[in-house]
């Protein structure tokens, strides 16, 4: 331990400069500087490379390793300099940011505490596993911008079904975090402990793929059959029944068709979902008659238990098969909400605090054209749906949980996050109503000798 | 005297490139022992292997009778390692390099330290980068005696450094030699002679001898023989007879296993009655120059 601490000291002493500038960085963040967002993740690379090349593990004609040192305290000075100059003072940025914000810290302890643990291995570990396995900044440089090429390009190519990975993000990432924890955590050991920088670059390089295809070719389908094991409650989805609903007039759906593809609506009725909840579709999967390809449609509420799916298909697949009766399958992911809770939100600059949001207000200074309800979540995006019921008018939703993670906070620089919706000047001042996700569970529906003529989306533009 | 270092059927392969082929070295205890040998001849991958900076492709490096690869922190603070290509903290002064190493020992002298730092003429306040490269080897040297270390590694030392400066460092280095044993690889030949006690000579990644210096100095002789007509070197040549040169009647070799008696014996062998012999002294450049030349034209 003293050693750890003696090469501490001398990490403070060589990096003083870099570490003035980080400081500032943060004291900039916490004095609402936003842009400064942008800025500190790049302050803590560097500093984090720069801290790991003070002690280069990859060459051979290095100063420190034909002297005393201990692998292991020289490991745990660089994990206490990260502690101290890079998770130190963004506790303290994010206490002062929640509290101006009127969040109240204890409840928001082990937030600000997973914030770091988040910090540290998504920002900061990278960049040091990088460190360890090149011979300096530049090298650095290069191998990240050459690295992070194949995600990027994967990640372009995966994102093809259209299906929004938002609220069950989290554990495409808690998979992520986990093989960069361990894989990134194992190199960093072993080149600490040995030295094997060949053998060492290999398991780096094999862990980036493996993050790299998992990312890219996670199934989303899986990630859902993993969230409904977050569900607190449970249904039996066999209770559940999904029938075309065909004699119902449905509300105009304002689409343009495009010159290749028609837009098609089908009214549901499904049962059995039980009392009191909100329906909500994460995804919906629609195959129509033998042809392959799956697409996501997208599912309405119209109240009780009439809903609508409406979905897009190309117009020379419609031709082929506008003539005779054809099968729809549906897979819907469906999301069931529940204990509402109402909150009044008054104009002014007072925040009200609205459960499973945040703290919410009405903003209507200039330079706004219109009132603005504007809410912040501390730590992660909300975990609520949340819907407005205006003075007067109806009952509208205007957002479905942004995330149904279960960890306190999210990845990002700011504690804050915020939620930002326009509504009309009858609707203040306006109850919010927050829903809390309750079950999870996907129901699979074929609906037989369906005449997709008939339910074709007209184009506005031909009435 | 037990060995300090020794090096077991030692190799060390770069891609194809076998630089040390079955290297078996032994360093005695107390000893300064010179490793030389032309470049690329395997004396500082031998070092960096003692050193546990490299690793070996087979055989085994021991330094204090451990494998080198498992190397402790605490076998490093009897370990002193000076190196013409080892990258310094080159943004500490002079005064807080020592002060920083200084924690990591527990034999650290401070008294020796300030000692060697007036001795070495070294600026305290200056950077590590901005001193010259003498200087910084002064400074690397000073910072590895200062502990009072049982072993000193010297790579390639005198690389760069003018005649002044190479004086100034072997007088500091000798002066604080008690106790000490020491491992310098050199091309600087003329230097090594005035204080190396062992000497080992490397070529092609295998050891061609390895022996005291007084030893060496003993049997290798540039024989000159005065004949009475012009000379044909005989077809049986004595294979430790190196150089061969024959012009007028005078003919001159190295002999590389002197022995007065039977050399000069050998010399009425082949030459029958000659003028004059004469066996001359040799430096230790010469004969490294000499061997050099001779392991160039066999290989």
């Amino acid at each position: 331990m003293r050693q750890a601490l003696h090469i501490f000291k001398k990490d403070v002493r060589y990096l003083w400069y870099e570490i003035t500038i980080m400081l500032v960085c943060v004291v900039l963040v916490a004095c609402n500087l936003w842009f400064m967002l942008f800025m500190l993740p790049i302050a803590w690379c560097y500093v984090a490379a720069r801290l790991i090349y003070a002690e280069p593990l990859v060459g051979d004609r290095l100063f420190w390793i034909t002297r005393p040192y201990e692998w292991k305290s020289l490991l745990a000075a660089k994990a206490m300099f990260i502690l101290a100059f890079v998770n130190l003072p963004m506790i303290v940025a994010d206490v002062i940011i929640l509290l101006r914000n009127g969040f109240p810290i204890f409840e928001n302890l082990a937030g600000v505490l997973w914030h770091q643990f988040l910090i540290a291995t998504v920002f900061v570990l990278p960049v040091v596993v990088f460190a360890t396995i090149t011979k300096g900044l530049a090298q650095l440089a290069w191998t990240t911008f050459l690295l992070l090429l194949v995600p990027f390009f994967l990640f372009h190519r995966s994102n093809t079904t259209g299906v929004d990975w938002q609220g069950l993000d989290w554990i495409r990432y808690s998979f992520l975090i986990v093989i960069l924890v361990l894989a990134g955590g194992f190199v960093v050991l072993r080149q600490y402990k040995v030295r094997r920088t060949a053998m060492a670059r290999m398991l780096a390089l094999g862990a980036l793929l493996l993050i790299v295809l998992e990312a890219t070719y996670f199934p989303w389908g899986a990630a859902f059959w993993f969230q409904s094991w977050f569900s607190k409650q449970r249904i039996d989805a066999d209770a559940v029944h999904v029938a075309i609903d065909p004699g119902r007039t449905m509300p105009p759906f304002n689409v343009w068709p495009g010159p290749k593809s028609l837009w098609f609506q089908l009214p549901l009725r499904i049962t059995g979902l039980g009392a009191g909840v909100d329906t909500r579709a994460d995804a919906a999967l629609v195959t129509v008659g033998s042809q392959a390809e799956v697409v996501n449609g997208s599912f309405f509420s119209d109240g009780e238990d009439r809903f609508r799916l409406a979905f897009q298909l190309n117009r020379s697949a419609f031709e082929r098969m506008k003539n005779e009766p054809v099968s729809v399958r549906a897979s819907l992911y469906l999301t069931l909400l529940g204990n509402p809770k109402s909150t009044t939100v008054p104009r002014g600059k007072l925040r009200t605090r609205v459960s499973g949001v945040g703290r919410c207000t009405i903003l209507t200074e200039p330079p706004l054209f219109a009132p603005m309800l504007h809410c912040l979540s501390a730590l992660r995006d909300s975990s609520d749906a949340v819907s407005l019921r205006p003075a007067s008018g109806n009952f509208f939703v205007i957002a479905r949980p942004t995330s149904y993670s279960p960890y306190p906070a999210e990845l990002g620089v700011s504690p804050v996050y915020p939620f930002i919706h326009e509504i009309t000047a009858r609707s203040d001042p306006l109850v919010m109503v927050s829903e809390e996700a309750l079950t999870h569970f996907r129901k699979d529906a074929e609906f037989r000798d369906i005449s997709l003529a008939n339910f074709v989306v007209t184009s506005p533009r031909t009435h | 005297m037990s060995a300090i270092l020794r090096t077991i059927d030692l190799e060390k392969r770069f891609g194809g490139t076998k630089v040390l082929n079955r290297l078996n070295l032994e360093v005695p205890d107390g000893s300064v022992y010179a490793l030389i040998g032309p470049n690329g001849a395997g004396k500082t991958t031998t070092i960096k292997i003692l050193m546990n900076i490299l690793r070996p492709t087979a055989g085994s490096a021991e330094v204090f009778g451990a494998d080198s690869r498992h190397l402790s922190a605490l076998d490093f603070t009897r370990i002193g390692y000076v190196s013409e290509n080892q990258d310094m903290p080159e943004w500490m002064t002079v005064e807080y390099f020592l002060a920083y190493l200084k924690p990591f020992y527990p034999t650290w002298d401070d008294a020796r330290a300030e000692e060697l730092l007036r001795q070495f003429d070294l600026p305290r306040g200056r950077k590590l980068r901005h001193l010259s490269r003498g200087m910084r080897m002064k400074a690397a040297l000073a910072s590895s005696l200062a502990y009072r270390p049982r072993l000193m590694v010297l790579d390639e030392p005198f690389t760069g450094l003018d005649p002044l400066m190479r004086d100034e460092f072997i007088q500091g280095l000798l002066q604080n030699a008690e106790g000490l044993t020491i491992l310098i690889s050199s091309h600087d030949l003329t230097e090594i002679e005035s204080f190396a006690s062992h000497i080992g000579y490397l070529d092609s990644g295998r050891l061609q001898f390895s022996e005291e210096m007084s030893s060496l100095t003993e049997r290798f002789r540039e024989i000159e023989i005065t004949l009475e007509t012009s000379p044909e070197l005989p077809a049986n040549w004595p294979a430790n007879w190196f150089k061969p040169e024959s012009s007028a009647m005078v003919v001159r070799f190295v002999e590389t296993r002197f022995n007065q008696e039977e050399t000069f014996a050998e010399v009425h062998r082949l030459f029958g009655p000659v003028l004059n012999i004469s066996a001359a002294p040799m430096p230790l450049r010469t004969i490294f120059v000499t061997l050099a030349k001779a392991g160039r034209k066999s290989g």
